[in-house]
């Protein structure tokens, strides 16, 4: 299972590494179906960290990354954004991603 | 070699799926994306008879682990070309069946402008239902005369402060209660007989142009909700089967196509009335005529 993480832990987590946060709601349907595809990844790419967070608890996140769908992946390294993936992706298309 | 291929893994072609491995058959269902279709993006279901609180997620996964509990056989892999002779070619693989199944379903249609790809999570929608919650208090506009435009902008003028609603025409198709109510809500502004021109970006969306009467209008908009009606995704099909004006397929007794053993169910189909409760119903009975065909 991917971790969740808030608006404070979220900039502590993101300086080192690959890392990969997933931004969803509990209301969201497209959200629900990547959140399994994101847990397989969790398990299968271990040069990254996985996180997830929740849009509605986390306004700081959403406003600063400018998140305005659902599910957004935003994905850093060193801390530095290098990708924000926006929808409900396959498992083989986020593979290409990443 | 399989003895139906069912393309898609919406409620039609998982209802189908489901018919089908109950009846014994081996099936395959082959889909680009994920399963559930369209009503994954619903809330709570409020008319599929007998389901209550329980949301297009749940349905379609509920769905989903039936089908594959009845031994069903699911890949996730593109069809882009499928022949009279029931060979279905997809980016993977190629398949023979005895029958096939399309259940390819509707997506939303697209302006087809400039930086619309590129700025959608970024201001550009075609849900708002998923997305209005990003747009408190701010401006945004729906573009649409239809049901789910109007829908879309009384949704929205309860969470954002202002909602531009541009429509090409000088009156609305949707239904009179929403026309009735949208003409009294005060932060909607209509604008009849005006189009979106241009999507103008700054890393997002910065503004729309309109033209109005012919006239271009700058209006500065952070949400631009485009929800001008669903189109069927048939390309692939049109030198195989009959498809009408609209590009749905073509059916006659219901669930039959122009070509032996090919059946179409669900929203893709040219049909009346495109409802879940439809839409299973067209899968269903698709499965049953594919399996009482293949065994006179």
């Amino acid at each position: 299972m991917v971790k969740e993480i808030n608006d404070k832990e979220f900039e502590e987590v993101i300086k080192t590494g690959k890392v990969l946060v997933d931004c969803f709601a509990n209301w969201c349907g497209p959200c629900k179906m990547l959140s399994p595809v994101i847990d397989e990844l969790s398990n299968e790419k271990k040069d990254y960290s996985f996180y997830k967070l929740d849009v509605d608890k986390s306004s700081d996140v959403v406003m600063k990354y400018n998140v305005m769908s659902i599910p957004t992946l935003l994905v850093f390294n060193d801390g530095k954004l290098v990708n924000t993936i926006v929808g409900l992706r396959s498992k083989s298309e986020l593979e290409n991603e990443l | 070699m399989f003895d139906i291929i069912i393309i898609g893994a919406g409620p039609a072609g998982l209802t189908a799926a489901l018919y089908a491995g109950r009846a014994g058959k081996k099936v395959l269902v082959l889909e680009a994306k994920n399963y559930g279709g369209q009503i994954i993006n619903s809330g709570i279901l409020e008319n599929y008879p007998g389901l209550y609180n329980v949301t297009g997620y749940d349905f379609s996964t509920t769905l989903y682990k039936q089908v594959l509990d009845v031994g069903v056989e699911v890949k996730y892999e593109t069809v882009k070309r499928v022949t009279k002779e029931l060979l279905v070619i997809t980016d993977k693989n190629e398949y023979t069946s005895k029958a096939i199944i399309i259940a390819t379903g509707l997506s939303r249609k697209k302006l087809k402008l400039e930086n619309e790809e590129e700025l959608i999570g970024k201001g550009v929608s075609y849900c708002a239902v998923c997305d209005g919650n990003f747009y408190k208090g701010k401006d945004v506009m729906v573009v649409g005369g239809g049901n789910s435009a109007l829908e879309e902008a009384i949704y929205l003028s309860n969470i954002a402060n202002k909602v531009y609603l541009v429509h090409r025409r000088n009156n609305f198709t949707g239904e009179n209660t929403y026309i009735e109510k949208i003409k009294s809500i005060n932060n909607i502004e209509i604008l009849y007989n005006s189009t979106v021109e241009k999507i103008n970006k700054n890393n997002v969306l910065e503004s729309v142009d309109i033209n109005l009467n012919g006239e271009i209008k700058n209006i500065k908009v952070s949400g631009l909700f485009v929800a001008i009606g669903l189109e069927a995704n048939n390309e692939i099909f049109k030198d195989l089967l009959e498809l009408n004006s609209f590009g749905y397929i073509k059916s006659h007794d219901t669930v039959f196509t122009s070509v032996k053993n090919i059946y179409v169910a669900g929203d893709t189909r040219d049909k009346e009335l495109r409802q879940l409760t439809t839409a299973t119903s067209d899968g269903a009975l698709a499965a049953t005529m594919a399996i009482k065909n293949m065994e006179d």
